[in-house]
């Protein structure tokens, strides 16, 4: 009960605080790499998005979308991994996960494996002229957006190559068993018959309700969220107008970078780091992220004058995480092209509070962007920002 | 349904090996039915350490062959994040036979040879090739 009322009064507080903060800052959140940036770069939230898997089924998207619309097609978002539209004869579970065999018994890490991930997004909104704006215009935007590099602990890697093995042989011993019931069906000529025998022979549950081979799967599935050391993110997006939907009438509207990295290191004493457990456990980290956008737009009010605005925003945090709470300090520097007086910077201290998964309390202190009513002292809360810290929007 | 590869009617080696690209743990094992259900044997397993694949694998002699299948069945498990339809939808098995009339024949599995499992988050695939003299 004393606690309920405690962070009833923090967010009564916090409510208040965060009504008399200045709005006038760059949320660290939106630095990082959007997950499809055709779409933050038009600022829109597509209902629909078209996931094509297979080359078949993105050719399909795009007549579809052609058809749909006469002239330059509307209103329509899809993104796609290029990679994995086509079949890969020599993919495998070791590959997939950043792991390069030499052979049975040599094995590496491939930091480079997030690539085969690359996705592109394009996407496109059309908005009807207006008092203010005597156009219409239809905004297309493309984007690519990847994982360079993602470098795992050797102990994950190690745990995850020897599971690997283990889980391939358990299903190699489970189809090598002699099983008249399924060899039947396949005698039979009814093929689907004997591939789901072999799957419930496969998945015959050895405990009450898991089978060895799904616990064994677990198992993987645990190792793989234990968090990476360093990741490297990159994006590019960029967005044409098409002025009355026609061709012969475009500019280049908004054009934007992105580039994060971050690092994250388990505070735990050295037995605990050499451990598995130990670093599946850990509750205490020491985060460092690193941040560069670029955002370019040329605006207009009547499709025939446009101005530029290059924004360039750089910085960094250092964060100490300890399980619900974190303390961290942020800086970030703001150019802005050809209006070099309007170059800026941020520096602020951050703590922040875990209540639950999707609660957060946090209080800000410190200088903001300009250089009038440039004091941050801030106590919000945020919604809905997921079960995890900041570092794990990054894989 | 099964595809055929004609054997020669006199000692060639026969030869076989599989291909299987997938992102899941996978195990695959081919299996010899002789002609006339007169039973079963294994005759190669991929390899734990790497995917699916079965090296090339001497699977007998042509004459002994005439009448025999060759069934090889693979296993995949996913994992919770992974995407169980686009896995099935990419899934790659071949069967490469060599040694016989036709020389080396590769078969790809089809549409109807594989088979995805939402509960278990597993896909099951089989080829079976009748080994037939001519």
């Amino acid at each position: 009960m004393k606690k309920v009322i405690s962070i009833s009064l923090l967010i009564i507080i916090a409510l208040k605080t965060q009504a008399q903060a200045n709005n006038d800052t760059i949320p660290l959140k939106d630095l990082i790499v959007p997950s499809t940036p055709a779409f933050n770069l038009l600022d829109i939230s597509p209902k629909t998005v078209e996931r094509p898997a297979t080359v078949k089924a993105l050719a399909l998207s795009v007549i579809s979308t052609t058809e749909q619309n006469s002239g330059i097609p509307k209103n329509f978002a899809f993104e796609f991994a290029p990679f994995w539209l086509i079949k890969h004869p020599n993919m495998s579970f070791f590959k997939y996960n950043g792991i390069k065999i030499a052979d049975t018994f040599h094995y590496k890490p491939n930091i480079f494996y997030g690539f085969q991930n690359t996705s592109i997004a394009i996407a496109s909104t059309a908005k009807d002229s207006s008092k203010s704006f005597n156009y219409n215009v239809n905004y297309i935007s493309y984007s690519v957006r990847t994982n360079i590099l993602n470098l795992r602990k050797r102990k994950v890697i190690d745990t995850l190559y020897t599971l690997g093995r283990e889980l391939n042989q358990l299903i190699i011993d489970v189809l090598k068993q002699d099983n008249a019931e399924c060899d039947s069906l396949l005698n039979a000529g009814n093929m689907q018959a004997y591939l789901k025998c072999q799957n419930d022979m496969i998945f015959k549950k050895d405990t009450m309700t898991r089978s060895r081979l799904q616990l064994k799967r677990d198992y993987i599935d645990t190792i793989l969220t234990i968090r990476p050391v360093f990741t490297l993110d990159f994006a590019f997006a960029s967005s044409t107008a098409f002025g009355n939907n026609q061709f012969s009438n475009s500019h280049g509207y908004r054009t934007g970078w992105w580039l994060n990295l971050g690092y994250s290191q388990p505070l735990l004493s050295s037995d605990s780091r050499k451990t598995l457990a130990g670093l599946f456990n850990a509750k205490n980290y020491i985060n460092i992220y690193g941040f560069f956008r670029m955002l370019a737009e040329d605006s207009t009010v009547d499709f025939k004058n446009f101005t530029r605005y290059t924004y360039v925003d750089y910085g960094g945090r250092l964060e100490f995480e300890f399980n619900h709470f974190a303390i961290s300090f942020e800086s970030i520097h703001r150019s802005v092209g050809n209006h070099s007086e309007l170059n800026t910077f941020r520096n602020v201290g951050i703590l922040q509070y875990r209540v639950n998964d999707n609660l957060f309390l946090t209080g800000s202190f410190g200088k903001n962007f300009g250089s009038q009513n440039n004091l941050v002292a801030f106590l919000g809360i945020n919604f809905g920002f997921g079960k995890t810290s900041l570092y794990n929007k990054f894989q | 349904m099964s595809d055929i590869y004609f054997l020669k009617n006199d000692q060639s080696s026969i030869d076989f090996e599989v291909q299987v690209g997938t992102i899941g743990n996978v195990g695959t094992v081919a299996k010899k039915f002789r002609a006339g259900n007169s039973g079963v044997q294994i005759v190669g397993t991929s390899s734990s350490s790497n995917g699916g694949d079965i090296e090339t694998t001497n699977l007998g002699i042509s004459l002994d062959l005439i009448g025999s299948v060759l069934v090889v069945t693979t296993g995949i498990i996913l994992g919770k994040k992974d995407d169980l339809n686009q896995a099935f939808e990419n899934l790659f098995m071949a069967v490469t036979l060599t040694g016989g009339l036709d020389g080396k024949q590769v078969y790809k599995i089809n549409d109807t040879e594989k088979s995805k499992f939402e509960d278990t988050r597993s896909i099951v695939a089989a080829k079976a090739i009748k080994l037939q003299g001519h």
